[in-house]
């Protein structure tokens, strides 16, 4: 610990206070009660007592492609339910923590005594970086367990899971990052909140709705009527790629497009938007999505779903990483300009112009 | 006390400059240029000596104190710390000064010895040398027993004094204490005097503030009357309060005298006494206690109590109310 001090103090010093006591215990218990109810409802509503293999699907499967089984669909809806869980758990709890970070230690008055230390600016900002990041990963890394549930169902592979966690602590790094911003900028907890909540708001639900709106332009532009039924593949269907990409930095598309690597989907026109295509309890269409497609390049059955699924984009969540990296970079950089230890400098032309001209004429008082 | 563990912490870099604090022509205006917290402020500290600033609420004292410890930027004029500007160079001066706020607060949360810790590793001292001198620090300030309480359950005292500890944790050559003595008790009081005195004997330079105007005459070396943002008087602590003593003309007797009749003959005989009128006296019957206000200097107190004495008052004890300092205090707001 006493390495680990001399590394970063305020971080030490952050993370002791926040374990200290039984509420970080309290707070990590009932979180982890909540994700357990919330595995055993999308277990239930996801036909968990079914005795069937294979859900009714419209059109019937043909040939070889008999579609997912029950199980495959209860992992994948666990996966989803587990990882929006995390998400909403990130977006309150991550930025609740930073934006407090410069503006509790004004309100606590030990701001000034931070600020005549060296460890002002970098080290501070740092500190309380990783500080809030130790805490909401020790959340996640206590989900971790109930995470490994779906591997019981199928559906959801093992890449596909350290992807979703590794988005998951990219999306907390930036929020945290956003919060600190904030926090250091306002120098007000509520002000670096509001603010904070605000871009995390219109970063879930803002693209959604230009995405969405935009979905809805293009299906009623019949000039754009696409030359086949479906449109899910933006290399089939330029019109959807606008859509498409007001999502890259939306986490709830990211978080759809690690298990359908297709997401944000598109089915025909007339339909909505689908973040989760791959889980009708999420509003996704099943039978869509895992249809046979009988219009891309000749061929039928699973083969021709496979090829489509290679032949799509790289995935959205790849584009939201590269995204939030560059975001969190300029925030971080932003925060250590705002951060940075000085008294603020009048101009010079200011100062000179209110300085005495002759010092002689007001002599200083002198202590013998 | 105190000398042994300070002696090993004295700070072996001598500066050359004759003064290790000049304020120059400082002002500070608030709220636009309504609030005039600082106008034309000017004063130097020398190497070693205990600065005191007096002054009523608002007078501008922790205004002059957070400038000088580069927490507020100054508005015109400037600040030398041991030679080096506050406004070129607020991060240098940072290194130079130990600062203990009026409004100081605590990690609540956290335990002496992890506090003192704490910002010893925010200056860069870490190992056994962090560990050695945290627990020099909490011998000096007598907080050794209690090194694993927590914060928030210390008394007003031992805040003052582990601010001190926390101050003094980087060895800095100027200590800036805003009201150190404010909320002790008499005997906690009586420890900080002389942990300022040991501290200015080991070569720092102490500028506190207070109200407390007894201990501001008995520790400091110099001492400035602040009003309103400006300086009244500032000097050798003798020469200011020789000053305010002088020109004073109204001082308050308080007369304690032996019986109740004694009391009364007083009462009946202060009418023929030129110098003192007579709604001024007032007499607390119950403790026989007789509160005299006198137009005059020391000659004429000498001459009323000579004069109360002849007429067969028989008194017990006399006091007179108020320095020199705290009449300028006074008489200046």
């Amino acid at each position: 610990m006493t390495r680990l001090t001399s590394i970063n103090p305020i971080a030490i010093r952050e993370m002791r206070a926040r374990m200290r006591g039984p509420r970080a215990f309290i707070i990590l218990a009932g979180y982890l009660l909540l994700l357990g109810l919330l595995i055993f409802l999308v277990y239930v509503r996801s036909g968990g007592g079914s005795s069937y293999s294979y859900p009714q699907t419209s059109p019937a499967p043909t040939g070889n492609n008999l579609g997912p089984t029950v199980s495959f669909q209860i992992g994948q809806n666990i996966f989803l339910g587990i990882f929006l869980f995390l998400l909403l758990v990130v977006a309150v709890v991550t930025p609740a923590i930073t934006a407090g970070a410069v503006s509790r230690e004004i309100e606590g008055r030990t701001h000034d005594l931070l600020l005549l230390t060296p460890a002002y600016g970098r080290i501070l900002a740092f500190g309380k970086l990783f500080a809030a990041l130790a805490f909401v990963f020790f959340l996640l890394m206590g989900a971790f367990p109930f995470v490994c549930i779906v591997f019981v169902f199928g559906g959801v592979n093992l890449g596909q899971l350290l992807t979703g966690m590794a988005l998951l602590m990219l999306t907390a790094f930036a929020f945290a990052v956003l919060g600190l911003f904030f926090s250091a900028l306002f120098h007000r907890t509520a002000l670096a909140l509001i603010f904070s909540y605000g871009v995390i708001l219109a970063l879930t639900f803002g693209t959604l709705l230009v995405s969405s709106s935009l979905v809805a332009l293009i299906n009623q532009d019949q000039k754009i009527t696409p030359p086949i039924g479906l449109r899910y593949n933006a290399n089939l269907d330029p019109a959807f790629d606008v859509p498409r990409r007001a999502l890259l930095v939306n986490p709830l598309a990211a978080i759809g497009s690690v298990l359908a690597l297709n997401a944000p989907y598109h089915g025909a026109v007339g339909e909505d938007l689908q973040l989760f295509p791959n889980s009708a309890l999420f509003g996704g269409n099943v039978t869509r999505y895992y249809a046979p497609p009988n219009f891309a390049r000749g061929q039928g059955g699973a083969a021709g779903n496979a090829a489509v699924l290679q032949t799509s984009k790289p995935p959205l969540w790849a584009g939201y990483a590269l995204t939030y990296v560059i975001g969190i970079v300029v925030f971080l950089l932003l925060t250590l300009f705002v951060m940075r230890p000085r008294v603020r400098p009048l101009k010079k032309a200011r100062v000179r112009k209110n300085r005495p001209k002759d010092k002689s004429t007001k002599p200083a008082i002198t202590t013998p | 006390m105190f000398g042994k563990v300070l002696a090993r912490r004295a700070s072996p870099a001598a500066s050359t400059l004759p003064f290790m604090i000049q304020v120059q022509n400082l002002a500070k205006d608030f709220d636009g240029k309504r609030n005039h917290a600082l106008v034309d402020l000017s004063l130097e500290v020398p190497k070693g000596q205990i600065f005191g600033l007096i002054g009523a609420n608002g007078a501008g004292k922790t205004t002059a104190l957070k400038i000088m410890a580069t927490i507020l930027p100054p508005g015109r004029g400037d600040v030398l710390i041991d030679g080096k500007s506050v406004r070129k160079y607020p991060v240098q001066v940072r290194r130079m000064l130990g600062y203990v706020p009026d409004d100081y607060g605590l990690y609540a949360e956290m335990q002496i010895d992890e506090y003192l810790e704490f910002f010893a590793a925010c200056y860069g001292i870490h190992g056994k040398k962090r560990t050695r001198l945290v627990n020099e620090l909490l011998d000096l300030v007598d907080l050794q027993t209690k090194r694993k309480q927590l914060l928030k359950g210390l008394s007003r005292g031992m805040k003052q004094r582990l601010c001190l500890a926390h101050a003094l944790v980087h060895d800095p050559q100027v200590l800036l204490l805003d009201e150190p003595a404010s909320g002790l008790d008499p005997r906690a009081r009586l420890e900080m005097r002389e942990l300022l005195r040991e501290l200015a004997y080991m070569g720092k330079t102490v500028v506190i503030s207070s109200h407390a105007l007894q201990d501001v005459q008995d520790i400091c070396d110099a001492v400035g009357i602040m009003a309103h943002g400006r300086m009244l008087e500032c000097g050798s602590t003798e020469m200011v309060a020789a000053k305010g003593a002088a020109g004073v003309h109204l001082r308050q007797l308080v007369v304690r005298v032996v019986s109740q009749a004694d009391v009364e003959r007083t009462l009946a005989i202060a009418p023929g006494f030129a110098s003192v009128e007579a709604e001024s006296l007032k007499a607390d019957l119950a403790n026989r206690r007789i509160q005299v206000d006198i137009e005059g200097d020391e000659t004429t107190c000498a001459a009323f109590l000579s004069y109360l004495t002849a007429q067969g008052v028989a008194v017990a004890h006399f006091t007179q109310r108020g320095s020199g300092l705290e009449e300028l205090f006074v008489g200046e707001d």
